[in-house]
């Protein structure tokens, strides 16, 4: 599981990294550590991922979508003034040179509308659009939303993506903890 | 599960949390003896008639009267917040040993009982942990229980399509008796809250 899903997301990441533009004033992106939470409620469910631009110019991501679900939006998780937490819609997502643009829990994330069946392990195409760069595809994997989807075994830190180690990456290894 | 904040932001933002609910009898500072922030007996569960999520009577403080209860209100067409907090108390209880784990229960209390019937929460927390237990009721007694908790809940006027709702994302425990114990803020780590559980249910034995 480990070793495929390392796969995919290098050959991804490799993909991408040709597409995107290359020049010194252009942006280039990048997206990786893809994932989608197996629909809970099969209206909705989340995705994640991150999005680096290390190019020379500032892109926008103008939306977001996938043959896995009916419509794809983008959303902020906020916290309210009255105390409660909601979520806000964004329309664009700036992604300035040489900045990294993190989709996690708590705050970006996408929201897939009414989605496919889809079992831990899997992985769904998001089509990624930019406005300078276009399309950019990335192969999402499928995660148990307890993590049964392949971070148990490190899945998320063998992408080769220097920006993942995150100290509260610790916490990404419960999995043998459940018992 | 990726989270946005780091351990010490999550810190702060409990604090941020308790200083945005209003006036809140909460106490949480520098002086909790938890990872959370210490509401002792700030709110007491109130006897509000729900039906859990295998149809039965659920009446929140007696049926809970016993067995340390965390009680966090959502609603499950919520993509993020929600799951993510299900999972972490999940992994939380399964950090406990047997003896604590017997003596601890986690209530979902669903903001959004229009959409939320007994079989979908029996079915959405079936994916964390089939002994957590969800409860509905109608929306009147929903608010009523949020306030009493003081959990914030708005939804919006029009409920015909996709919506949302906004809910406070704190987690609250109380003690056998009802009475409010520690309250965890969105995000806080599995380990901190299990460890507030050992500390919390070591006190009492």
């Amino acid at each position: 599981m480990g070793a495929r899903g390392t796969a995919v997301a290098a050959s991804a990441l490799g993909a991408l990294a040709l597409a995107a533009g290359c020049g010194p004033q252009e942006p280039r992106i990048e997206a990786a550590d893809a994932t989608v939470r197996v629909p809970l409620n099969p209206d909705v469910t989340s995705a994640y991922l991150v999005i680096e631009n290390t190019g020379g110019a500032d892109d926008t991501l103008t939306g977001v979508e996938t043959e896995a679900a009916d419509e794809v939006q983008m959303h902020e998780s906020v916290e309210k003034d009255d105390g409660t937490t909601g979520m806000e819609e964004r329309a664009e997502i700036p992604v300035k040179a040489g900045e990294t643009v993190e989709f996690a829990s708590g705050g970006l994330h996408l929201m897939l509308m009414d989605p496919e069946e889809l079992d831990a392990g899997e992985t769904v195409p998001l089509e990624l659009h930019f406005a300078e760069s276009g399309t950019v595809e990335v192969q999402a994997e499928v995660e148990d939303v307890m993590g049964e989807g392949g971070q148990d075994d490190g899945g998320m830190d063998d992408t080769g993506h220097q920006d993942m180690d995150h100290e509260d990456m610790g916490d990404m290894d419960h999995g043998d903890m459940q018992h | 599960m990726r989270r946005k904040m780091c351990a010490a932001a999550g810190a702060a933002a409990a604090v941020a949390l308790l200083a945005g609910c209003g006036g809140q009898a909460a106490t949480g500072d520098g002086d909790s003896p938890y990872n959370g922030s210490e509401i002792e007996g700030a709110f007491t569960l109130p006897s509000t008639e729900f039906t859990d999520n295998k149809g039965e009577p659920y009446e929140l403080k007696a049926d809970s009267a016993g067995t340390y209860t965390a009680v966090f209100i959502g609603f499950t067409n919520c993509p993020d917040i929600c799951p993510t907090t299900m999972a972490d108390m999940s992994q939380a209880a399964g950090m406990l040993d047997e003896a604590e784990r017997d003596q601890f229960r986690t209530v979902f209390i669903t903001a959004d009982p229009e959409r939320d019937d007994p079989e979908l929460l029996d079915m959405w927390l079936g994916s964390f942990d089939p002994s957590f237990v969800g409860l509905t009721t109608d929306l009147e007694k929903t608010d009523a229980t949020a306030e009493e908790l003081g959990i914030s809940v708005s939804r919006p006027e029009d409920r015909s399509g996709d919506y949302q709702v906004d809910h406070g994302g704190q987690t609250l425990l109380f003690d056998p008796e009802g009475d409010s114990k520690v309250m965890w803020s969105y995000g806080t780590e599995p380990e901190k809250i299990a460890e507030d559980l050992e500390t919390v249910i070591g006190e009492d034995a």
